[in-house]
């Protein structure tokens, strides 16, 4: 790294990237491609979202690009893109994705990603997309417009907005159906702890059952 | 048509960064304050508040960004995401990034991440956080999230 030079899109060793797609055949050939799109590039592959937090948070800031495939396990929809988000206030991250309904994309972007990359690009397309967003650029694929919120649409993204990382994972893991003491125990807590969690969870959606809140998160997003 | 543009503050004592952050952040449609130290912060921002700023830790002249950050402050008229752009890696600018509640970059900056920033701001300070049109254009930007550490 150079530091006399002030701004530059990547280390003169290429740029760091992670792609987290739990589908080797998917982490194989994007991996390959943006090798070859980008020589010297470091290609990280996270197959989890808590595997993919590690990785984020043992480079330390290293990283110059995520690219989340929104189906992941973990992933919940838009969860696991908020938990990266909120965890990660300076790292950019794009969505990898086989759906490409305009609304999705909106939404992914207006809650915060770099970009939205459809699976079903070539090859070629998709490191042209990751070369724009690593200049700067929202890359969105074109005839996509960015401008249509729907008034629901909006009121599920500010209150996922407003919970915090913690939260976002005890949601995630509720939405998979896990209980409180499953929970407590994947993250290391008292199980008072989650469920103190939970209550401020639902009063923040503005539901009163742990399935509403379920249900709200599936309107919210993609499921696998 | 875009959204509106911020104001952004952008101070650093090298020349070279404040230029190259002001032509990616008018590239994106915002407006670029820069200014190498407290008085010349003052004249050209006069009594407007910034939506964002990034101020650079290791200012000239002794004294730090964040001494000039918490002097500008003061005639601030509301709560300004700040994010704090420095070379240094060690752990004490780290922490006191993270204790002034400011956001961190280092250098040499990154467009995406820099990109990253602006549209947390932009998420935080529109109501409805939306901007225009599609495709990869310059100067398109997008709503994206507020930059506030969290404390569990």
């Amino acid at each position: 790294m150079n530091p006399d030079a002030p701004l530059q899109e990547a280390t003169a060793s290429g740029p760091s990237l992670i792609v987290a797609d739990d589908h080797p055949l998917v982490q194989a050939a994007l991996s390959a491609s943006l090798r070859q799109a980008f020589p010297g590039a470091q290609i990280i592959g996270a197959s989890t979202i808590d595997g993919l937090v590690a990785e984020i948070s043992k480079a330390q800031e290293g990283i110059d690009l995520v690219l989340l495939d929104l189906s992941m396990p973990g992933s919940s929809g838009f969860v696991g893109l908020l938990l990266l988000l909120r965890s990660f206030p300076t790292l950019p991250v794009a969505i990898l994705s086989a759906r490409d309904e305009p609304a999705t994309i909106r939404k992914a972007i207006r809650l915060g990603a770099c970009g939205y990359i459809p699976k079903t690009l070539s090859l070629d397309a998709m490191a042209e997309a990751v070369r724009q967003i690593l200049s700067g650029d929202v890359w969105v694929p074109p005839g996509v417009s960015l401008d249509e919120p729907g008034q629901g649409d909006q009121d599920v993204a500010a209150r996922l907005l407003a919970l915090s990382p913690q939260q976002l994972r005890i949601l995630s893991r509720m939405v998979d159906g896990k209980l409180n003491k499953q929970i407590a125990a994947d993250l290391g807590i008292a199980e008072q702890t989650v469920k103190a969690h939970i209550s401020t969870i639902l009063r923040t959606l503005g539901v009163h059952r742990r399935t509403e809140a379920a249900v709200l998160v599936e309107r919210s997003g993609v499921r696998p | 048509m875009d959204a509106e543009g911020l104001l952004i503050l952008c101070l650093d004592d090298d020349a070279r960064i404040r230029e190259g952050m002001k032509a990616l952040l008018e590239r994106w449609g915002h407006r670029a304050v820069c200014a190498h130290d407290l008085e010349t912060a003052r004249i050209c921002l006069g009594d407007a508040t910034p939506d964002t700023a990034f101020v650079d830790y290791h200012l000239d002249s002794g004294r730090s960004g964040l001494e000039v950050l918490a002097a500008l402050r003061t005639r601030w008229t509301r709560e300004v995401p700040i994010v704090i752009v420095t070379a240094d890696r060690s752990e004490a600018v780290r922490d006191a990034a993270r204790a002034a509640g400011c956001a961190l970059l280092h250098k040499p900056v990154k467009p995406a991440a820099l990109r990253r920033c602006v549209n947390n701001a932009l998420r935080s300070t529109s109501a409805s956080g939306e901007v225009a049109t599609g495709g990869s254009v310059p100067g398109e930007s997008t709503g994206g999230e507020p930059a506030r550490g969290e404390s569990e």
